[in-house]
């Protein structure tokens, strides 16, 4: 009988202790995945503590469209459960009416409340994977494509690091609250003096941004009047696609707040600069830059230059992706600073490519020609895969050129071997369309959509009677 | 006492210039009719006012949503001129905004009384919020000095009254506030 008693008093304590060490061990492992990035569980606990009513999951289609669904905070535990399911047939480019069910997967570490002050309701946002009934990752989704990729270099034992550099303008909008192509800078019904009031719209918008956690590391007017440029911290390339879209978003709201419009189109106005996104880039393997050597006479790996010459060859097929409007092509023309000719430097600040000073830990590359109307999950994808193509196939770049590529004459370029961008959308789809290896990076699906789609946007474009013609011909003939 | 800055956004010229009338009756100037939601964006932004009265129809926006902007960012005080149903619906909404609802037909009596009001409130709002400010600033200046007394008894084996005389003399040498001096004496001995 007593002995009875005390095996159970000895089970109990046990048990007890067991208990103990159990909750233990989830307490350390919660403490150090909070130091990590966010779960789950985070994630309810801040939409709880910040009272935020609404949440929304967002997506990108492959034009570079933000898209969301909206659900309120009651649903978050379905959404986490990767149970949240949308219409994908009425999403441009994504499928056929057939199979239109699509499943959002939202990643916990992409949460965050967004700041702007003007809502009565607190509201979140997470970025999400759209998964296929099956729970397999469908092929068309541009973040999944940017995933692949990166997991191509993870195998080759590199990560990407990017940094984009954001060009836009912030125009006017009149009283029935269109966009017009007034700038702010130089509206004369309201002239203030020296007040650039562009400047308070970007203060506010670095500050919103520092608020969603983007560390922004330089914000200042550009060269035309009403365009600005925010530029902010590298991070690796998923991240910096989150971030280049996050950013858009931001932009356009804290605009819409001072009475502006913000747009990303890439030469709004004839005549003057064009908004770019030059997007810096560098490998890192192990932690340490691929791209820094210190025993070459510009402090470039050899990764480094085969990264480059990967670029340089496959340049072209990928300025679809980067330069993806009919529009962007009105930015590639000299006189502005833009990139036409396929071309690396070291000091000139003209071609296609330019190594940035820095060196060591800060050894990248800036490729010069993206815009801010690509599709930053594709056009960083497309960069890679140029880039690891060079390193796999160990590409040398042709020699770098020092001289204005604007002021040499055909024949000195032709004998230089420096080729020209695309000239316009339909010579840069033309371009995708005959490369296998951004066929393999977008995959079949996305491929083939986005060719069909920008081969009528640039029918319906060319089929179009422009302003243009009216004020040439209409008198004329 | 400076009068009042007042911008006013009404789609209806007619309207505007009507209360713009009954306001300068009473001695408040109205810096500028606005005929549209974003415009009185832009300059409620510029101009900072001390009050922005729209109207809740706007031909590009609502005048909530304007509101919710200028009020949310606490740029300056709002009354929304409103119908009964868009007032509940407002107040639903927006309780922890300072916006005012006004109901149309707008009378005279009633529009200068909440002017007024609003006003008063404002000022004294303002007063508070600069008090607080203060105090969180002064509060501040302590802690920070606090620590970098410590700092330096600890690193320089400086007695307590020496180490605060350190600091005090540093700044009015320099002519650098206590705080930041402290900071730095954080930043580069710590």
């Amino acid at each position: 009988m007593d002995n009875g008693v005390q095996l159970m008093q000895g089970a109990c304590i046990l048990v007890l202790g067991v208990i103990v060490f159990v909750l233990e061990c989830l307490n350390y492992k919660r403490g150090v995945m909070k130091m990590a990035k966010y779960t789950p569980e985070d994630v309810k606990r801040r939409v709880r503590e910040e009272d935020v009513k609404f949440i929304r999951l967002q997506f990108t289609d492959i034009f570079g469209t933000l898209k969301n669904v909206s659900i309120t905070s009651d649903q978050l535990d379905k959404a986490l459960n990767n149970q949240c399911m949308f219409d994908g047939s009425s999403i441009e480019g994504f499928v056929r009416i057939e199979e239109s069910d699509m499943y959002l997967r939202p990643d916990p570490n992409t949460f965050a409340v967004f700041p702007w002050r003007s809502q009565s309701d607190r509201v979140a946002r997470m970025i999400c994977d759209v998964y296929n009934p099956d729970g397999t990752p469908f092929e068309g989704d541009p973040r999944y494509v940017l995933k692949k990729t990166l997991k191509e270099a993870a195998d080759m034992g590199y990560t990407l690091n990017a940094g984009p550099e954001c060009e836009f303008f912030l125009f006017q909008v009149d009283t029935n609250g269109e966009p017009t192509t007034v700038t702010h800078d130089n509206a004369g019904y309201f002239d203030l003096g020296p007040v650039d009031l562009g400047e308070n719209a970007r203060r506010d918008m670095c500050l919103m941004l520092e608020e969603m956690g983007f560390e922004i590391e330089a914000s200042h007017h550009e060269v035309a009047r009403g365009q600005h440029e925010i530029d902010f911290k590298y991070a690796d390339a998923l991240e910096t696609a989150d971030n280049i879209m996050t950013f858009k978003l931001a932009v356009k709201t804290i605009a819409h707040q001072h009475g502006l419009h913000a747009s990303f189109m890439p030469k709004p106005i004839a005549g003057i600069a064009g908004s770019g996104m030059h997007t810096n880039q560098s490998l890192s393997c192990n932690g340490v830059n691929a791209f820094y050597d210190p025993q070459d006479k510009l402090a470039l790996s050899g990764i480094a230059y085969s990264y480059i010459a990967g670029i340089m060859k496959h340049i072209k097929a990928m300025t679809a992706l980067t330069n993806p409007l009919v529009n962007s092509y009105k930015r590639l023309v000299s006189g502005y600073e833009a990139p036409v000719y396929i071309a690396w430097s070291a000091k000139n600040r003209s071609p296609l490519i330019r190594i940035p000073a820095t060196r060591g830990v800060g050894t990248r590359i800036e490729l010069r020609n993206p815009d801010p109307a690509c599709n930053p999950y594709l056009a960083l994808a497309a960069m890679l895969a140029a880039g690891l193509d060079g390193i796999r196939n160990k590409l040398q770049p042709a020699e770098s050129v020092e001289a204005n590529i604007y002021k040499m004459d055909p024949e000195t370029r032709a004998k230089l071997g420096i080729d020209s961008l695309p000239g316009d959308l339909h010579e840069a789809i033309k371009e995708l369309q005959g490369s296998e290896l951004m066929r393999r990076t977008l995959g079949e699906h996305v491929f083939d959509r986005y060719i069909e789609a920008k081969l009528l946007e640039w029918e319906e474009y060319k089929t179009m009677v422009h302003q243009w013609e009216i004020e040439q011909y209409l008198t004329r003939y | 006492m400076s009068q009042p800055e007042i911008i006013l956004a009404i789609g209806n010229r007619e309207l505007g210039e009507k209360i713009r009338q009954v306001l300068a009756e009473s001695g408040l100037a109205v810096s500028d009719l606005c005929a549209s939601g974003n415009e009185a964006l832009r300059k409620v932004r510029a101009l900072r006012p001390e009050l922005l009265i729209a109207n809740y129809e706007l031909p590009d926006t609502t005048g909530f949503e304007v509101s919710k902007i200028v009020s949310g960012n606490n740029l300056c005080s709002v009354i929304l001129l409103t119908n009964e149903t868009q007032r509940g619906y407002v107040e639903a909404k927006a309780y922890d905004l300072d916006i005012v609802c006004l109901n149309k037909p707008i009378n005279k009596a009633l529009l200068l009384n909440t002017v007024e009001l609003v006003m008063r409130s404002r000022r004294r709002i303002r007063k508070l919020e600069k008090e607080l400010y203060e105090m969180k600033n002064s509060l501040e200046t302590r802690k920070t000095v606090d620590a970098a007394k410590s700092v330096l008894m600890e690193k320089l084996g400086l007695p307590e009254q020496e180490a605060y005389r350190k600091i005090q003399k540093q700044s009015m040498d320099t002519g650098v506030p206590m705080k930041d001096v402290a900071r730095i004496i954080i930043d580069t001995m710590k």
